[in-house]
């Protein structure tokens, strides 16, 4: 097909980065590629033009070694979060009651002191019921029906460290639990809890018996379902840091947890061990990464 | 290069059925690509690694939801767009942290060091006065580059860097042939003059 046989450089301008970019047919392309020789203006803007290409090419940046792995792992993780609903929101008070009622002959006027700061929205200020106090949380094999015994008790500060008087079906065998409640081991603000060996974020006592901070604890308060391989599980998570986890097959486990909102990490801790999750909190979804391999929720 | 289109469809298939292999090739297909398009949006390699992050988890959660109405390539370039635009927005709702440049300043990409550096090497035995010439000119094209609009930057890296044909441009950017022609045209012309200007080509 012969069209025109030569082609103006006015032409050759609006059509130049299409030739450079391959975009034009063959013909067309042959009648620039003619001008082109013959036109050293045009020689000049098609030479210019390439340079920018070339040169724009060259900025290239090749992506950082990390991001392949970074995608990988962060969409492994996603898979295997867990993702805990919440059901009903209990109080804070009920929390305490219970409790209460495990923790016989433990201080009980201070306990009952406790419970008498409590307003009717249990769940707006938390329970500290003790002033200073960490709240530690043991959980113990029961022999027989294969259900964790749990004890709950309190360092107080003014030195009432009750370990004798637990709950009366506590197992004689595993015990070795040593929390101190001299007052030179509770750092300011932060208090060590021995069996967990971490610090536990003990509410700020202040004068009406609301705590300062807790905010996250009182946030993940409430009764929690998590739909696993033959049932549900249920995770009822205190503001004071206790918790009460029933697995499908109806096995209790009871302990206390820690939850940074910060580093978005909560860890259970249990007769076995602990296990961390990387966690993020909207209303009504909980959802628990596994920082490593398996752990109470499956 | 890329794949053709089947291929990288059978692949967002089996990513969707839950294949990490298959999404993993998917990730080394594009990788480059959408990190070239976030890094020109967001000028900085922190933010450009997270923006890249953040797109590949997005396509690998709605991987489902691809139903073959664009090309792969158009999908995963939108999401890139759409990523790195919500993080403009997030970092213009924080005034202290502007990154704005102004044309006579120097230049544009900065890390936390300033200037971002990354250069590919040009080789084993490559004499070090060409190379250092060569780094020179990088960053001098770079610095060029990033004084253009976002649009043209855009269209520069689909094409100049990514190769990407008039239709694919089209197609990924939503745009009629006619306008990626022209806004190709302006975005060199614009990019060749400040270059001269500057006596790089």
């Amino acid at each position: 097909m012969e069209s025109e046989s030569k082609i103006s450089c006015e032409r050759i301008g609006s059509i130049i980065i299409e030739y450079i970019d391959g975009e034009l047919d063959s013909d067309a392309a042959a009648l620039v590629a003619r001008h082109i020789c013959e036109c050293a203006d045009c020689r000049k803007l098609y030479n210019d033009m390439k340079a920018v290409c070339r040169a724009a090419g060259d900025c290239a940046y090749d992506p950082p070694e990390a991001l392949r792995p970074g995608v990988m792992c962060a969409l492994r993780r996603e898979r295997s979060a867990f993702r805990l609903i919440k059901i009903k929101k209990i109080s804070a008070f009920a929390g305490v009651a219970a409790a209460a009622v495990v923790c016989l002959g433990i201080g009980m006027t201070a306990l009952l002191t406790g419970l008498e700061k409590f307003g009717a929205d249990g769940d707006k200020s938390a329970p500290p019921l003790l002033e200073g106090s960490c709240r530690l949380a043991e959980a113990m094999d029961n022999n027989s029906s294969g259900l964790m015994n749990f004890r709950r008790h309190y360092s107080m500060s003014d030195g009432m460290a009750e370990k004798e008087n637990y709950d009366a079906d506590r197992n004689e065998s595993g015990d070795g639990l040593k929390f101190t409640t001299d007052p030179d081991a509770i750092n300011g603000g932060e208090e060590t809890c021995p069996s967990c060996t971490v610090g536990h974020e003990a509410p700020a006592a202040s004068p009406d018996g609301t705590a300062a901070t807790a905010s996250i604890y009182s946030r993940l308060a409430g009764d929690w379902t998590l739909p696993a391989e033959n049932g549900m599980i249920h995770l009822t998570l205190r503001q004071d840091g206790g918790y009460s986890l029933t697995d499908s097959y109806g096995i209790v486990t009871e302990g206390c947890y820690n939850a940074s909102e910060e580093a978005m990490v909560f860890i259970f801790y249990h007769p076995n061990g602990e296990d961390g999750y990387y966690f993020t909190l909207t209303d009504d979804n909980l959802i628990m990464t596994p920082i490593s391999g398996a752990g109470l929720l499956r | 290069m890329l794949p053709d289109n089947e291929t990288l469809v059978a692949l967002m298939k089996r990513a969707a059925a839950g294949s990490e292999a298959a999404f993993s090739d998917i990730v080394r297909y594009f990788e480059k690509t959408v990190y070239n398009l976030s890094m020109q949006a967001v000028r900085n390699r922190e933010d450009a690694l997270d923006v890249s992050q953040e797109v590949f988890l997005k396509l690998w959660r709605t991987a489902g939801s691809y139903r073959g109405e664009c090309s792969v390539n158009s999908w995963i370039i939108r999401i890139t767009r759409n990523t790195s635009l919500d993080l403009l927005r997030r970092r213009s709702a924080r005034p202290t942290e502007s990154l704005t440049l102004r044309a006579d300043d120097g230049c544009g990409e900065r890390g936390e060091e300033g200037a971002e550096r990354e250069i590919p090497s040009g080789g084993v035995e490559e004499d070090p006065v060409a190379s250092y010439e060569r780094r020179e000119r990088i960053e001098a094209v770079r610095c060029a580059i990033s004084e253009l609009g976002e649009e043209h930057r855009e269209i520069i890296v689909l094409r100049d860097i990514e190769g990407m044909s008039y239709a694919e441009i089209g197609e990924a950017l939503g745009l009629e042939a006619g306008t990626v022609k022209s806004r190709l045209y302006r975005a060199r012309n614009t990019l060749k003059e400040i270059l001269q200007k500057r006596n790089i080509i």
